[in-house]
């Protein structure tokens, strides 16, 4: 090796993008861990003091009893074949929400094969953002290519108003989750005679089932129950 | 998700612009040794922002240019300007030293006593005159022209010359097997 060349590799190992790379990321995982505390914090205190409450209530009449997932039928147009329960899990314990963070790589995609599909998808009309990926997974642990399509994900919003709208799906798996909850005691709701669960967590949605031999998890984020029912009932047809 | 479709954008960004954003930050900060702090600064600064703006109708790199170079200017005190102030001027003095030492020069037929590169480039790095390691970086990492470095720093090609030329007989005399 040259002198010209150890003194690059010596400015590289000092002067190093991968290094301050590193950092921003750490920065960025801490911050970002703040602020969902600082929030689950925020939109946990009313639930809190509901469940202190509650719960002093149930141990008063019955210390074996647990708080159960709040089901109820949303206030919205009905249509004979439309029958909806929100499985509303707002004040079940953090404990029951299991967050994860998935391994994956997001690579931005111009378009899926089988997209035709549910190219119909109805979402509302101040939705003015659509962006779609593909999410890629490594083969084993430790590779460090990401070179397995497990899933796309459709992406529609409105970002000035914080209105999201996510529809993750994938004919070969089940589209991957940074969270997972207990779906006891959870009713069904029904879409065209097609059975789903639909849950709700304060402004969120979510729901996933398996229609056209297509795996499809949604998540919304601020959209009314109206919003959410034309959604699923331009994929449920 | 959405935060991971963030960050997914980041990513790209910073593939796409942290090289020639560093280049910038290297030329434009007065000491070289905050390089580091500024690029974490400035992309932090971009990663809040992302979160919370549309920037799809903006040129990436000038946005981060811009947020670059608010934090240099945040980076230095009045004072710490003025105490690393470039000693040596563009001057005829320059080309006159710069005939003795041209040719004779070459980093690759410096004997170095000690084979210890950090060593030498955090020697590089600890001159006042804070043009020297920018040159240093310029030409030897980037591998620019004498005459790109001279138009990106704004001097002289034979001031640029004198820079290296001299810190390359430092070099000799300091960590060569006649030096130390």
């Amino acid at each position: 090796m040259t002198n010209k060349e150890k003194l690059k590799r010596a400015i590289e190992q000092d002067i190093n993008p991968k290094d301050y790379y590193k950092e921003i990321i750490k920065k960025i995982e801490k911050d970002d861990k703040m602020k969902k505390e600082k929030n689950l914090w925020k939109w946990s205190f009313v639930p809190i003091c509901l469940v202190a409450i509650i719960g002093g209530v149930l141990l008063v009449n019955n210390n074996n009893k647990e708080l159960k997932t709040n089901i109820y039928k949303p206030n919205i147009e009905t249509k004979d074949n439309v029958n909806l329960y929100i499985n509303d899990i707002s004040k079940m314990a953090q404990d029951d929400a299991d967050v994860q963070n998935a391994d994956i790589k997001i690579t931005s995609i111009d378009s899926i094969q089988y997209f035709k599909k549910i190219t119909d998808i109805k979402v509302p009309s101040d939705f003015d953002n659509q962006e779609t990926y593909g999410i890629y997974v490594k083969h084993d642990r430790d590779s460090n290519d990401y070179n397995i399509l497990q899933s796309y994900v459709i992406n529609y919003s409105n970002k000035k108003n914080d209105r999201n709208i996510r529809i993750s799906f994938s004919k070969e798996n089940k589209p991957v989750r940074d969270y997972y909850f207990s779906e006891e005691g959870s009713r069904m709701s029904s879409i065209n005679n097609f059975e789903l669960k639909i849950f709700k967590y304060n402004k969120l949605y979510f729901t996933e089932f398996n229609y056209k031999d297509i795996n499809f998890d949604i998540e919304t984020s601020n959209i009314t129950e109206q919003e959410l029912t034309n959604l699923l009932l331009s994929i449920l047809k | 998700m959405t935060g991971q479709l963030n960050l997914y954008k980041f990513n790209e960004i910073y593939d796409k612009t942290h090289l020639d954003l560093l280049k910038y930050v290297v030329i434009k900060c007065h000491n070289i040794n905050d390089t580091n702090d500024i690029m974490q600064e400035t992309y932090l600064e971009f990663w809040n922002i992302l979160n919370k703006k549309e920037l799809s109708d903006i040129n990436i790199k000038s946005y981060l240019i811009g947020i670059a170079n608010n934090k240099i200017k945040k980076h230095y005190t009045l004072l710490q300007k003025f105490k690393t102030i470039s000693l040596f001027e563009t001057n005829d003095k320059g080309i006159e030293l710069i005939e003795t030492l041209s040719d004779s020069m070459n980093i690759n037929e410096i004997i170095i006593r000690e084979d210890n590169w950090n060593t030498i480039w955090k020697y590089i790095k600890g001159k006042k005159n804070q043009d020297i390691p920018k040159v240093f970086y310029l030409y030897y990492k980037l591998e620019l022209s004498i005459k790109e470095i001279s138009k990106e720093l704004n001097s002289s090609e034979s001031y640029i010359k004198h820079l290296i030329y001299r810190t390359l007989k430092e070099l000799q005399n300091n960590f060569g097997n006649e030096g130390r």
